[in-house]
């Protein structure tokens, strides 16, 4: 690998998608325990080895494990790689050590290790599962530094331990809440730094937003509704989480028919006469683009992502479906000439809509 | 009747009182990540409430061993992830062979099972002493003090979203300060302030 591209590698995973700032990964051990540079040192070292060790390890041993068991395995290992090192620190710093005791095994069961595992070690050589490993590292220890080195002075007015005799103390930032403030006011640093120092360069794009849309209200609405199936979502093919977006997906099935309606579309069914029912739905490819058959009709539409995308599609189906009810009640006046069916026709047409 | 009060009382603190998620920042990736894709909360939220319980009750009972209670935080350590493996195990043998859950399921499976949240709940519950009903009210109160956290979190990135802020701040600094301010709230409320 070129010195270029893993200055690029180190320069992506620790700035442009900082694991802690722009991917929202490992936070709980942040908030909750960097606010000493004396805690900040043990977090840095555990997090570190952890994710080198068991990120070269993955890369090397695991690849051809399924999924849910590497999961596990990085749990374990997270938690046997703890040991010796919480002894270590137990023996070199007791008082410290007994502050954050129960914070340094979850430490073992930090989503940094397993996102970068899954992202990078099961599809990359150990190269550049090593390059990431570090620059993960370098960037999750530099915001734990950042953050404890100003909770500790604002906070306990100390630095290292030593009294800075500053004349206010703000303790609230030693609680999580002080610790998800700075994390705030650093990422909306960084992300002004970016925006001047790589233009070109989006931190926004490292956290996908777009489905926030997705209320969970509709949600009830779905599961309560008639006809509707609650486990469908639970056992529905998708090839999107809430760690592994579609791009991170390695070795699974592709996506194959899947029947599913919304409550919308369901709703313009039954209140439109004469509109055979939606046949099926197929996923056609690995961005979650469905197209909908209507049997008897030409009618087709897709299912992007984004809500706004989806309405304008909805409202194309809709609209397929009036000039299909147009051109049928054309040829129905056409044959039937007695005035009354003339006169139900458009009545049916207002009810339907 | 004392049995169905300690459960409730374990599970209104762990949900309310202490919302792990906001008082301690455990599972706040998980909570934070899922407001994004609410889409998935509830499923989520119950893996995460069975693991939570099922582990936080094993725990418990294991704790009656006096060589288990004897042991430092690394031994107990040791036990609780060992321990979540189990669950997990039988979890997925359910998931996968049981209902023959599709790719996602297993996968949220495996992040619901593994997280700083449901590892915290046995510690919180040795900490604490906690009787076997009280272990059962706080794995249940973890589970949904997640799904709260995650419905709140959610809320206000609709808001945020739609919202005229500045440009350094949209996206995740925006969602760490609101969570900072939920944060503070139930501070308030536990009266850490």
């Amino acid at each position: 690998m070129a010195d270029g591209t893993i200055r690029e590698g180190i320069r992506n995973s620790a700035l442009i998608k900082n694991p802690v700032l722009f991917e929202a990964i490992g936070i709980a051990p942040v908030v909750a325990m960097a606010v000493s540079v004396k805690t900040a040192i043990m977090l840095s070292v555990i997090s570190t080895a952890e994710l080198i060790i068991i990120e070269s390890f993955t890369c090397l041993c695991l690849k051809k494990i399924k999924h849910w068991f590497r999961v596990l395995i990085y749990a374990l290992f997270g938690v046997f790689i703890n040991v010796p090192l919480f002894m270590f620190f137990t023996k070199i710093a007791p008082n410290e050590t007994a502050n954050v005791s129960i914070f340094i095994p979850l430490i073992a069961v930090n989503s940094l290790v397993a996102l970068h595992c899954e992202r990078v070690a099961v599809r990359k050589n150990l190269k550049d599962t090593l390059v990431d490993a570090v620059s993960a590292s370098v960037g999750y220890v530099f915001i734990v530094f950042v953050t404890a080195i100003i909770r500790e002075i604002l906070g306990s007015g100390t630095f290292y331990g030593y009294s800075l005799k500053l004349p206010v103390r703000l303790s609230g930032l030693l609680l999580p809440f002080g610790g998800f403030l700075l994390l705030g006011f650093i990422a909306a640093l960084f992300k002004r730094i970016i925006k001047k120092g790589y233009p070109d360069e989006n931190p926004e794009a490292a956290f996908n937003l777009s489905e926030i849309s997705d209320t969970h209200m509709e949600n009830i609405r779905d599961i309560i509704s008639e006809g509707n199936n609650p486990f469908d979502e639970l056992f529905a093919d998708s090839k999107s989480d809430i760690y592994y977006e579609p791009e991170d997906i390695v070795s699974e099935k592709p996506a194959v028919k899947k029947k599913e309606k919304t409550k919308k579309e369901r709703r313009s069914v039954k209140k439109t006469e004469d509109v055979p029912e939606i046949q099926k739905t197929t996923l056609v490819n690995n961005e979650n683009i469905e197209i909908y058959t209507v049997e008897g009709s030409t009618a087709e539409t897709e299912k992007p992502a984004t809500h706004a995308r989806y309405e304008s599609e909805f409202d194309d189906i809709l609209n397929e479906l009036e000039n299909f009810k147009k051109g049928k009640e054309q040829d129905a006046s056409a044959e039937d000439e007695a005035p009354a069916a003339e006169n139900n026709e458009p009545q049916k047409e207002g009810d339907g809509e | 009747m004392r049995i169905i009060t300690e459960l409730l009382l374990a599970a209104v603190y762990a949900l309310v009182l202490q919302n792990f998620i906001f008082t301690g920042g455990y599972g706040a990736s998980e909570a934070i990540r899922m407001a994004a894709k609410p889409k998935q909360l509830y499923v989520m939220s119950f893996f995460i409430t069975v693991f939570s319980t099922s582990a936080s009750v094993i725990c418990v009972i294991l704790e009656q061993i006096r060589r288990v209670r004897m042991l430092g935080i690394i031994g107990h350590a040791i036990i609780f992830i060992l321990v979540l493996a189990f669950v997990y195990i039988i979890a997925l043998i359910v998931i996968v062979y049981g209902l023959k859950a599709k790719q996602r399921t297993r996968r949220r499976l495996g992040i619901a099972a593994f997280n700083t949240l449901v590892l915290a709940v046995p510690f919180l519950n040795y900490r604490a002493g906690f009787s076997v009903p009280e272990a059962i009210g706080s794995g249940i109160g973890s589970g949904l003090a997640f799904a709260l956290a995650a419905f709140l979190i959610n809320l206000g990135l609709q808001r945020l979203q739609k919202s005229d802020i500045p440009d350094a701040f949209k996206g995740t600094p925006a969602i760490f300060i609101y969570v900072a301010m939920l944060s503070l709230g139930f501070a308030g409320i536990l009266g850490t302030l």
